[in-house]
């Protein structure tokens, strides 16, 4: 009989092991029992932990594998295998090579070839996507004439997708997706990662290097190691188990022995902690290569719902984006919010993981607030972004990340009204938005108590004086001034400069022939009022640009 | 009981995390034995000399920040393809990474010294520091706004205390297991917050040999919880100071 295993809640990545070990194990029915800051388990549940690991991340990430890519296919295929091709269009012949692109490349990838390698099968996939060939319609030809070619496209899919898609096939082309999809944002360069590593079979290598040590480990008397686990405490033999392998936490301990105290590193952990450092991406939620995890870790019970509510949104959306990771973190947090209380969620860190590195964020009341408050604003920029040299960039997020570190809005809003000015081709937004982006500023500008909040909607007057006067400026034939006048009002608020930006703006009304509004008696009064009305103003006085007969726009 | 009040202003700092060895994560706060280094340092002591510290306060935003990273093993030669500095014939790495700053810190910390006759050493080691004072890196100056010398008292309270908005603490595990402490708001049934075990102070561990030392610091860890919504309701007996700023001695 074997004693109970206890594991302790300690820094988020650990506890973002826990998590995921404790998912690992109850997929696979495997009892763990909880208790307020501590897991328990039977050494027994260790037993094939190297298959339900494969088999959580799998089931849990199938929606992003490249394998799933290939297989999905299937209903389309059967879906003309029943009705016959008499409806095949153009439309179907697209899609078809698009897909045919895909399979062959991935099956002829380096990660598939090394899983063929594990499964017995006499069948040669590679010399299968090898015959097959994107298909072409010639100018004068109709698609009646290739639909000959498309059914025989279609039975070797069919037979590719079947290979695909035998359990036992799966376990290692779906395995080996998961390894660098999911797994090589966590950890990397040991055991299945490790590019020298002797044995091929991912599932073996896995349980030679973490289960097997683990259990090896429980079962020996440690009462002469002389060394402590950096993470649990417990007694050690040597510190051969390094932190390297966690990508951007560890280092090289051999060769880079300035990171620890007098060059001595003492950072090393048992075999137990490693294994569940090592089931990190079972814990953390990734959407590609972004991660989310939440360390609410007032108990287990919180930790592994809180995280579990943020998995269940992610896996319901119908399209996996990199930015669901924010959403479904957004959802999750409205949903605790209504049943406030219930829940207090204030004060608890957030870990993002972007751009392969992690980014800490504390939740304060004050932030929840603000975000519950602004949450009808923030819903309507998802589909917002910009494109700066090839990269696309999402307003949404950009403005969550900033809130997130109390950060005020308005360098934001400057790009976003330079972008529109200058180069309205790369703008996937438009003036609502970035009214948007203002409102939110000015709740959390409130909510940080540097503004008094105000009875008028200084945003929506300060925009509809800028619209007004472009009016005028349109009747009288003007409008091409606007954007130089608009950049000279952008400098003056990004200086701070109000004796500029009141100049410009006589001028503009002197000009016009119209009085100057009221709403600028407020923006004279302190600076954040300022910035908030200026860039509204901008933001009203450039609207319509793209119908303002300028060849630029989309 | 006597106590050394101290009121600090920090504009950008990171308190550095133990296993964060690459993106150099910061704690919320200080931790105990960041601060009892800088008490140390500005009293000139060579060795521990046993305190406690309560830490409370607040940061406005947090920031990532580049910093210049340098790499290197004792001795270790210099290689021309490991795009390494050459520093007489050894070779260190150098690199950009990143670290996560807190701007604008404010904080409340109490030093209870076990030996009350370091009260006046320490006040005037702080009122008239010997070089600048950091706390966190080296590079995060410390403004000191208030030292003080406060009487601590342990008070049947005959209301609330709340902390200032926005304002955070570490609280020991004690305080809160024992339930002087509230956290959460009126509804204690479920706490909020983020758990911590933090670094106090350490003995050191010869694990080589004599002539041959491997020098390890075995921590001495405390458990405590971060939170803002923290309350110290009335009839409870909680350690305070003399204008009923709550202590948080660990």
């Amino acid at each position: 009989m074997s004693e109970k295993i206890k594991v302790e809640m300690n820094d988020w990545l650990f506890n973002a092991g826990i998590i995921g070990f404790v998912n690992i194990l109850e997929h696979s029915g495997d009892k763990v029992e909880k208790y307020d800051n501590y897991i328990e388990f039977k050494e027994e549940v260790l037993d094939d932990f190297e298959e339900k690991y494969f088999k959580y991340l799998i089931d849990t990430y199938e929606k992003q594998l490249s394998w799933n890519k290939i297989v999905s296919y299937r209903p389309i295929i059967e879906h003309f295998k029943e009705e016959g091709l008499d409806q095949f269009n153009k439309d179907n012949l697209e899609r078809l090579n698009s897909y045919i692109k895909d399979v062959k490349y991935y099956t002829k990838s380096a990660s598939y070839k090394a899983a063929y390698n594990l499964i017995e099968s006499n069948k040669n996939v590679i010399e299968l996507s090898k015959s097959l060939k994107t298909i072409k319609v010639r100018k004068k030809d109709t698609i009646e004439s290739v639909l000959e070619k498309v059914n025989y496209s279609h039975q070797i899919l069919e037979e590719i997708i079947d290979y695909m898609d035998n359990p036992s096939h799966k376990k290692y082309l779906a395995g080996k997706n998961v390894i660098y999809t999911i797994v090589k944002n966590s950890w990397n360069g040991i055991s299945f990662l490790n590019p020298q590593t002797k044995e091929k079979n991912i599932y073996i290598d896995f349980k030679e290097y973490f289960v097997k040590p683990t259990t090896e480990y429980i079962e020996i008397d440690k009462s002469k190691y002389k060394y402590n686990c950096f993470n649990c405490d417990n007694q050690i033999k040597d510190l051969k188990n390094h932190y390297g392998f966690l990508n951007n936490i560890g280092f090289d301990v051999d060769k880079k022995a300035s990171h620890v105290w007098k060059f001595n590193n003492d950072a090393a952990m048992c075999p137990i902690c490693k294994l569940i450092y090592s089931c990190t991406p079972a814990g953390i939620m990734y959407v590609y290569n972004r991660g989310i995890f939440i360390n609410d870790n007032i108990n287990i019970a919180s930790l592994i719902n809180t995280n579990n509510k943020i998995k269940y949104e992610i896996n319901n959306e119908e399209k996996i984006s990199s930015g669901s990771t924010y959403k479904a973190l957004m959802n999750s947090l409205a949903q605790k919010y209504n049943n406030k209380i219930k829940y207090e969620i204030s004060d608890i860190q957030v870990i993002r993981y972007e751009d392969e590195n992690y980014r800490f964020n504390i939740l304060s009341k004050q932030m929840l607030n603000i975000l519950n408050n602004t949450s009808e604003d923030l819903s309507k920029l998802i589909n917002s972004g910009y494109k700066e040299i090839n990269t696309y960039f999402n307003i949404y997020e950009l403005v969550i990340d900033r809130l997130f570190n109390n950060q005020n809005l308005f360098t934001l809003v400057h790009k976003l009204l330079i972008f529109k000015l200058s180069s309205p081709n790369n703008c996937r937004f438009n003036n609502l938005h970035i009214k948007r982006v203002l409102n939110i500023n000015k709740k959390f500008m409130e909510g940080m108590g540097f503004m008094n909040v105000k009875e008028k909607d200084i945003i929506k007057s300060a925009s509809g004086s800028g619209y007004y006067l472009r009016e005028k400026y349109r009747q009288k034939g003007a409008v091409d001034k606007l954007s130089g006048i608009s950049y000279r009002l952008l400098n003056a608020i990004k200086t701070n400069n109000k004796d500029m930006f009141m100049d410009t703006l006589l001028n503009c009304y002197l000009y016009a022939q119209k009085s100057v509004p009221k709403i600028f008696l407020d923006a004279l009064k302190d600076e954040e009022n300022f910035k908030n009305i200026g860039y509204a103003f901008v933001t009203g006085l450039i609207e319509g640009k793209e119908n303002g007969g300028d060849n630029n726009a989309k | 009981m006597k106590a050394i009040r101290l009121k600090l202003y920090q504009n950008m700092v990171n308190y550095k995390k133990p296993t964060s060895f690459q993106l150099k994560e910061t704690y919320p706060l200080p931790p105990y034995s960041t601060v009892i280094g800088m008490i140390h340092n500005l009293c000139g002591f060579e060795e521990y000399k046993e305190m406690n510290v309560s830490i409370q306060g607040k940061y406005f935003s947090k920031v990532n920040d580049l910093y210049t990273r340098y790499e290197f093993k004792n001795g270790m030669k210099y290689q021309e393809k490991r795009h390494q500095l050459k520093v007489s014939g050894y070779g260190v790495g150098r690199g950009v990474s990143t670290a996560e700053l807190l701007v604008d810190v404010k904080l409340l910390i109490h030093i209870i010294p076990k030996d009350e006759r370091y009260i006046d050493y320490i006040y005037n080691s702080l009122e008239t520091p010997r070089e600048y004072p950091s706390l966190g890196r080296r590079e995060d100056l410390a403004i000191i706004n208030e030292v003080k010398i406060v009487e601590l008292a342990e008070k049947e309270l005959e209301q609330d205390i709340i902390l200032p908005e926005n304002n955070v603490a570490y609280i020991p595990s004690s305080m809160y297991e024992d339930e002087n402490i509230v956290i959460g708001g009126t509804n204690n049934s479920i706490n909020s917050g983020t758990k911590y075990k933090i670094n106090k102070n350490y003995e050191l561990i010869n694990h080589g040999s004599k002539k041959n030392p491997k020098v390890f610091r075995k921590w001495n860890k405390i458990d405590v919880i971060y939170s803002s919504r923290i309350i110290a309701p009335e009839w409870e007996t909680v350690l305070v100071d003399e204008d009923n700023n709550i202590v948080f001695s660990a």
